[in-house]
């Protein structure tokens, strides 16, 4: 019995967690989802209802500009931005730039233009937050949204207009 | 007894279970797991060989109807996947065609058991579309979109980044 009670305990086996293949299977999870995660981004445009007229109608005190309308035609090679407004300084402004076939590298041109346009309109008419915008029907869907970038910061509500008053407008010298 | 037995008893080695690749494989389960499921966000198909525009935009994506436009098709997702051919949404077209007239009744359905507070914020509708699309396709798509009640137009785009 005294031999029993300072007899040494057998010794426990301590289990060792193998870490190694936990780490491996990590670091390919972590590959997986970086190469499966994608960038959204989205802009919002508000389009009224279709009960509801584009156009404006006179307001009582006419001030100088209103009713801006943003037109991009596209014709031998370069874009035609013509950016028309009424009132009782109503005018019109337009601009061209080269566009080759890559639409990504031609958008810097495209805003910088857009936002001298519309600088210029809103030192007439700070107020006005709502710019119409067509295309002409074979302008590249990519020059819709640089032109929605370009003047996103003067007029952030955007109204879309058909391609044939683009293009009976936008065309008109 | 046989002498080359030793003492006669059977030595059994424990079974061990080996864990290592059990792990190995329940991981490599996980990750097909992780990568097939949906995080109950915003799930935008864009058809193959559609090539999204390029924006500076920073606003989220939120769930809606989406409408992706090919170059002959107009695919809805959200509503039994309708799929149109494209040259039926034209002006000659659009309002004889009884596949867009099938497209606007399940629309006003869809817009109908919506609830009064939701119509309020505005009917939206995601538009997935290359960015070498002509603007005729879009807007003519638009349209009936618009005259069937969708009021708020997002266009989804990727990032400048």
């Amino acid at each position: 019995m005294i031999e029993e009670l300072f007899a040494k305990k057998p010794k426990k086996k301590i289990q060792d967690l193998n870490i190694v293949p936990i780490l491996d299977m990590l670091t390919t999870v972590i590959f997986f989802l970086l190469l499966s995660t994608t960038f959204l981004e989205y802009i919002k445009l508000m389009v009224p209802p279709s009960q509801v007229s584009t156009t404006q109608s006179e307001p009582k005190d006419r001030p100088k500009a209103y009713a801006p309308k943003l037109l991009l035609t596209q014709g031998g090679g370069s874009l035609k931005m013509t950016l028309t407004w009424s009132g009782s300084m109503a005018g019109r402004k337009r601009v061209s730039v080269d566009v080759g076939q890559d639409l990504v590298a031609v958008r810097p041109k495209i805003q910088e233009e857009l936002g001298k346009l519309m600088k210029e309109f809103s030192q007439l008419n700070s107020t006005e937050k709502t710019l119409q915008i067509g295309l002409g029907s074979s302008v590249p869907y990519q020059h819709l949204i640089t032109a929605m970038d370009g003047v996103r910061e003067v007029t952030p509500e955007v109204v879309l207009i058909s391609y044939a008053e683009a293009e009976a407008l936008g065309g008109a010298p | 007894m046989n002498p080359l037995s030793g003492s006669g008893r059977k030595h059994r080695e424990p079974l061990e279970l080996q864990l290592t690749a059990m792990i190995d494989i329940f991981s490599m389960i996980l990750i097909f797991l992780i990568m097939g499921s949906v995080f109950g966000g915003v799930d935008i198909v864009v058809p193959n060989g559609v090539k999204l525009p390029r924006s500076k935009s920073s606003e989220l994506s939120s769930s809606a109807l989406t409408v992706a436009i090919t170059s002959d098709q107009v695919q809805v997702t959200g509503l039994e996947n309708k799929n149109i051919p494209l040259n039926e949404f034209r002006r000659d077209r659009v309002h004889s065609s009884g596949s867009v007239n099938a497209l606007r009744g399940e629309l006003k359905k869809a817009i109908d058991k919506m609830s009064k507070e939701e119509k309020d914020k505005g009917v939206p509708l995601n538009v997935v579309c290359d960015e070498k699309a002509p603007y005729r396709d879009v807007f003519d798509v638009m349209q009936v979109f618009r005259g069937s009640g969708f009021n708020t137009i997002l266009f989804v785009a990727t990032s400048e980044r």
